[in-house]
Order: structure tokens, then sequence, then C-alpha cells
């Protein structure tokens, strides 16, 4: 690690990509970029970058709080929430001052739909509340809310839900999880689940009676239905269904790559049909099998699906790079890709990113990938995040 | 029975002898906390039965729950050791049996008692579980249940469910389990499969009962089914005798009589009346409960309602004994049916599990 201070690395943002634009073509991305409500309906966090650009002497305390947790997973938590804690106590704005670099209007933070007795989720939803209060960050559940934010020249964070653990049968842990913020509820990770089929599981089949029943409450209380993570019949499933747009946050075009995780595109027509949007992630397993996979990459698949289905339905999720130093990020990812169902053939490396997206400082980056790519300033303003906010706004508000 | 009350009471019917030579086994009798009642198991030993195989779980069913219920339910059974014994080996089942006491055995009619955990499937087994359902109505981590729609096939987890149900030897029960899933997990299972407490859809055409194709997988692998007595899945909502019987003549013809087992579910329809408001109350917490408007679908339009049913009863036992000697059943075939079937599959799982150790 080097001891750059906080200072010098505003000073030095990442290399930017080289997209070959002409000089006016950059000053209309920066413009863009400035202009528009930027949504990553997946981000996590500023990116694992960021620790090397704190002090020696906060770099040395934040090594000393990693070796003191317990487990894997307390030291992941420990890496995402560290940075918000130093703002909070005043002691460093580094990630605040990524944030803004990134030009990010809007991003996300992650809390479970549980029944209150599974001591690491309780832990993790704590550790979402303590920095609700920060002054530059604000929690979010509305598509009003979020432009404020962008008037504000504040980080709004909008809440959704990645189920790793059982789901409770209980309409009350989804009612109590939309009141602590919950607006978008992804129905399964990998693998099966009490709702329906992830997309890695050796089996393919639509939602459950709950699954259904789960759909139709989403509906009802306003909160975002999202399948990425689903399989085939489920993604289809959920879509039938659902009375309010489906999203699949975080997932890639199928076409362009044949990954688990990407969705068909039946699929991606299915989705859009019901008013929906299409995160594209920046995760270079699920893009591509080249050997250097780059913001290129990420690029083809908005292209391809905004060929298919209509730029309408195209979003930004990075989900993408994870917000943790790398070693904790193979000590946590290897054991858990187990249990979180991804298997050999999806060559899930965590520490690999994307050239052009080392971390949230690349989000300009797209927008000069768009612009190098021909589409239209309503386009990528729809892409950036009016897409994601038509979606918000129908059902949540 | 108006018969038998002229009879000098030393002159057992030849029913009851073959019952009071014979291992009566019933593999299910719900019994949840609301349910118990020690007269209900006074009434299966006095008809004869010696073991029973209860569900004491909680609701929704957690291990610690399980583990707490079970403790409860030994202090109540405490002050009733004269005639009432916990047994789950075989060599526990025999002793019982041979000091004339009723045995009691331990299921799960749930696999989400583990949750995620699949080292708590030998802690099931230290607790004394011998059978458990892989799914109960509705889908959970590890299969589909039988009313589901979607019906699909065993996920990644269930299949090591399975595996480590066979590894510690808690038989793999597919009753209330969707068609598929219990398919292959027939077919993944190193061991043999049972249906606890299902019968034949080909003579009562409802959500819990097994297709022919379900009862040919599972005894070609050895399973047994137990017929089960609730009137909404016999096709009979006054659970008679002979409607039973056809279910057991079914599968017996079907694939033969070593295959047929009791498992009555007799209590789960007696109390639903005395306690409408538990079960309203169960419905309503949790959504995997099966109501008429979500987890019973009536595909066929057949179906008689399980509140309009009443169920076989254990006094109705000598009875079907005599309608099968009535209709030609070997003195071995019914004492198979009786319990001999279905210890001969714990008998399986002990020595697989001796032999894996």
């Amino acid at each position: 690690m080097s001891g750059k201070s906080s200072e010098l690395a505003l000073q030095s943002p990442p290399a930017r990509f080289d997209f070959g634009l002409t000089v006016e073509q950059e000053a209309r991305a920066a413009a863009l970029h400035r202009r528009c409500v930027v949504v990553d309906l997946v981000s996590q966090h500023a990116g694992g970058a960021l620790f090397a650009h704190y002090p020696e002497e906060l770099q040395l305390e934040f090594r000393v709080r990693i070796d003191a947790c317990s487990n894997d997973m307390s030291r992941f938590l420990e890496s995402l929430y560290w940075p918000y804690e130093l703002s909070k106590t005043g002691r460093s704005d580094l990630i605040r001052d990524w944030y803004h670099a990134a030009g990010i209007t809007c991003g996300t933070y992650g809390i479970a739909v549980q029944d209150g007795r599974d001591d690491f989720e309780n832990q993790w939803d704590a550790m979402a509340r303590r920095y609700a209060d920060l002054p530059w960050l604000k929690y979010v559940t509305t598509a009003g809310e979020i432009r404020q934010a962008k008037r504000d020249a504040v980080v709004a964070f909008y809440a959704h839900c990645q189920p790793t653990a059982a789901i409770p049968r209980d309409f009350k842990a989804f009612d109590t999880a939309y009141s602590k913020g919950l607006r978008s509820f992804m129905l399964t990770y990998n693998l099966m689940n009490e709702l329906g089929v992830g997309c890695t599981e050796r089996v393919d089949a639509g939602l459950s009676r709950f699954g259904l029943d789960v759909v139709r409450h989403c509906n009802e209380i306003g909160m975002m239905v999202d399948v990425s993570h689903c399989g085939d019949a489920t993604t289809l499933d959920a879509c039938r269904h659902s009375r309010h747009p489906v999203n699949a946050n975080h997932t890639a075009a199928r076409t362009v790559f044949p990954h688990a995780r990407g969705k068909s595109d039946q699929g991606l027509r299915a989705i859009a049909e019901t008013g929906g949007v299409i995160g594209i992630v920046a995760v270079p397993a699920f893009l591509t099998g080249a050997a250097v996979p780059s913001i290129e990459h990420m690029l083809d698949h908005i292209d391809h699906v905004a060929k298919l289905i209509g730029w309408q339905h195209v979003a930004i999720g990075t989900d993408w790079p994870l917000q943790a130093p790398d070693d904790v990020l193979k000590s946590i990812l290897s054991p858990s890709n187990t249990v979180l169902g991804f298997r050999d053939e999806d060559r899930l490396d965590v520490t690999t990113r994307l050239i052009g997206f080392d971390d949230c400082r690349d989000l300009p980056n797209i927008t000069r990938g768009l612009v190098a790519r021909g589409y239209a300033d309503e386009q990528i303003a729809g892409i950036l995040g009016e897409n994601a906010l038509r979606v918000f706004a129908a059902v949540c508000g | 029975m108006t018969i038998k009350a002229t009879q000098p009471p030393s002159a057992a019917s030849p029913a009851t002898v073959i019952i009071e030579s014979s291992d009566v086994w019933d593999m299910t009798l719900p019994w949840l906390p609301i349910y118990w009642d020690m007269d209900i198991l006074r009434r299966y030993r006095r008809a004869g039965y010696t073991f029973v195989s209860l569900t004491l779980q909680d609701w929704p069913p957690t291990f610690e729950g399980m583990r707490r219920t079970v403790k409860q339910y030994e202090q109540l059974a405490a002050a009733e050791s004269s005639w009432l014994t916990f047994g789950s080996s075989l060599a526990e089942i025999d002793r019982g049996r041979l000091e004339g006491k009723l045995v009691v055995g331990l299921n799960s009619q749930e696999t989400r008692v583990i949750g995620e955990d699949l080292a708590l499937i030998a802690s099931l087994h230290e607790l004394g579980v011998r059978h458990m359902l892989l799914a109960y109505n509705v889908r959970n981590l590890v299969a589909d249940g039988c009313a589901e729609v979607a019906d699909t096939g065993l996920s990644n987890f269930g299949r090591q469910v399975v595996r480590e149900m066979n590894r510690v030897g808690i038989v793999v029960d597919c009753s209330h389990t969707g068609r598929r899933s219990s398919l292959e997990a027939v077919d993944l299972s190193d061991q043999p499969v049972i249906f606890s407490h299902s019968n034949a859809y080909a003579i009562c055409p409802h959500i819990r009962n097994i297709t022919d194709e379900q009862i040919r997988a599972c005894a070609a692998r050895g399973g047994v089914i137990g017929v089960v007595g609730v009137g909404a899945f016999l096709g009979d909502a006054q659970a008679r005798t002979d409607s039973l019987f056809r279910h057991i003549d079914h599968i017996a013809a079907l694939v033969g009589a070593q295959h047929v087992g009791l498992g009555t579910d007799y209590v789960n329809i007696l109390r639903v009346e005395d306690h409408g408001e538990e079960w309203k109350r169960i419905g309503s917490s949790e959504k995997s409960w099966p109501d008429s408007a979500n987890a019973w679908p009536d595909p066929t339009g057949t179906q008689i309602s399980i509140e309009a049913s009443h169920c076989f009863k254990p006094e109705q036992l000598e009875d079907l004994v005599g309608v099968m000697m009535g209709h030609s059943y070997s003195m071995a075939e019914i004492k198979g049916i009786l319990g001999g079937n279905f210890r001969r599959v714990y008998a399986r799982a002990e020595i697989d599990r001796t032999a894996s150790q």
C-alpha cells in the first residue's frame, strides 16, 4: 500500500480510459455527467482501492481493526463501513470525496428481510442505520428525494435486499424491512429459496406459491421486485405476475456473453414488457471471457440491451468492485461462494476489475463511453439515471 | 361390536391375535403441543399399537423449538412411564414392546428445522428423529412441496441434505413433498425412501396423494408407503375402514404388500374443531401453513375439505385387520403392513449407519 494523503488522491484520479473522444465530445460527456441524475442501482460503496489512499496512520489503524475481527464476514463488514465511520467521527472524508469525484447521485446499501433472529443480519442492519445522519449522505425512499439530493449536492442511498439467508414466511418481516427503508427486494440469490429458483441451481422452475404471494405483497406496499440472480423460469414468472415494473438491477446479457448471471433475450424482453429496467454490472466474470476485461465489455452489454428492448430499459448497477482490501475479499469470497452458489464455472474472481472501472470514481467513464458509442443526450440521461428513476417513481413514489 | 360384547373376554378374535403378535407401527401422529393429550396415546396402546412416530416440533419449525418441545414432552411422559416409553433405535423399540409399553419415536415434518446447517441433521438424529419430510406442502430450501404448481426438483442443498440423512441414518420421507422432488430423492438416496403418510392418487385425486409412478419408484428401491387415515385423502369423509383398505389394496396390487404400512395422521383431524383458533393463528402468521385459498389447491375440483373429514381411529385397527383377512391377505402380508415393513426400513438405516462408522 502507498501512503498518499486524501488531498493527493483527489488530485490524482485513476487513469481515464481512452475512448478516443474529441475535445468537444469530452466536454459534452463531462457536462452531461455533471447535469444528469446518476443512479447506481447496486453500488458497492467506493471500491477496494479506497484503502490505499488513506494516510498511513489510518491504514495501520484499519489493519488493526480488521485483524481484531473474529471472522471473515465481520472483516468484510468492517471494510464496508469503516470509511463512513471515519467521516462520522470527523477524521477523514475521503469516501465522500470519492463519491463526489464519481458524480454519483444515488447509490445503495443492503438490508435484510429477516425476523431478527440472525445476529449477522442484525449487525448489518445496525451498521447501515449508524450512518444515516452523515451530513453529505441521505437515505432515500422516493424518486423525489433522489432528485432533491441532486439539487442539494448530497449522495442519496436507497436500501435493497439480496436474500442470501432464509426468508421468513411472514409478510410482517417485509413490512418491517419496508419501514426501515427497503425499496427493492430480489426474489432469490443464486440458489433455490422459499420463493423461487436462482440462476446457478441445478433445477429451473417458476415461483413458489409463497413467492407469488411475495410478488403481490411487494406490489401492494410499493416495493420494487428484482430478479437479478433469479433463474430463467422464476424471472419470467415474476414478470408475468407482477402488476408493477420488475427490474434486474445488476445483470448482463447472455447473448453477448454466456454466463448464468446474465439474462436471456427472452428474459430481457419480459422485463421490458413490465416497464422495468436492466442494470448492467461492472463485474468482469459476468461480462466477458476476455483475458483483459475492460469497460468496453460493459458497454457491449448496454448496446445489446438497448438495441433489443430500447434504451429506456437500460440502467447501471455496477455491483463492483467490492469495497475491501484484496486479501479480505479473497478470504471471504472463496468459502462463501459455496454457500452463495457461485460455481467454479462461474469464474467469479473477486479481485479482478474492469480496465476503466477500478473504483467509483470511474463512473464518468460510462458517460464518456456512451458518448463514444453515439448515444444521444436524452438516451445517456436515461441510462445514467432517468430510466431507473421512472421505475422508482412508478413503484415507490 | 355388538357381536363381540356377547363373546367371553377370553375368546380373542383372529384379528386380535394377529395384532397382539405383531409390531404395529403408526408412522405419523402429529403432536404439536396443542394436541397433547395422553389419552390419545392410551387409546393407541389399547388398540394394539406398539410404536407411534410423533411429530414433535414447534411451528414455524426451528431446531431449538423442536428440542424444547421434545424436552417438554419428556417431562409430561415421565409420569406415564409404567406404560409409555421413548425409543428411536430398534433395540429400544423392541425392549419397549417386550415390556408391554407403547413406544414413541420422533419425526420431523419439515427440513426447515435445520435451516441451512447440514450439521443439524446429525443433531436431529441425536435427539431421536428417525424420519424427516423434505418439504411440507410448499417450497423450502430443499425441495418443492406437493402444493406447488411449479413442481421443481431437489435443490443443490436438497441433494446434500438427502446424502447427509443417508449418512446419519434418518430415513428420507417424501410425504407432503412435490412429485418431481420426491422422485429425485428416491433416485438419489442410497437407502429406501418412505412416504410415511400418503394415499394413492389413482383412488383419490388429491394433491397430498401420490401417483402410481411415485409408488413404483418408492417400492423399486425398497421403500414403504404408509396409508393415511384423513378422510380428505381417502376420498371418504367418514374415513371408513374399507376406504383405507382400498388404498392399501391398490398399492399392494401395484407393487406388493411388502411396501405398505400405516401412517394414519390421526390427531390432525380429531382436534381441529377444538383448536380452530390455534389453526387460524398458525395460518395467518405463516403463509406456508395450508389454507383453502393458498396451499391446498384443488386441481381436480373433487377434493373433500379437511375440515369436513373424519379420520381413521386407532380403534378401527382390529376392523382393518379383519378386512385384510377377508381379502385373503396372508399372515405375513398383514404383519408387514401393520409394522414389519417400516421396521425393515429402520433396520436398513441402522445397518448402513453402523457400516459407515
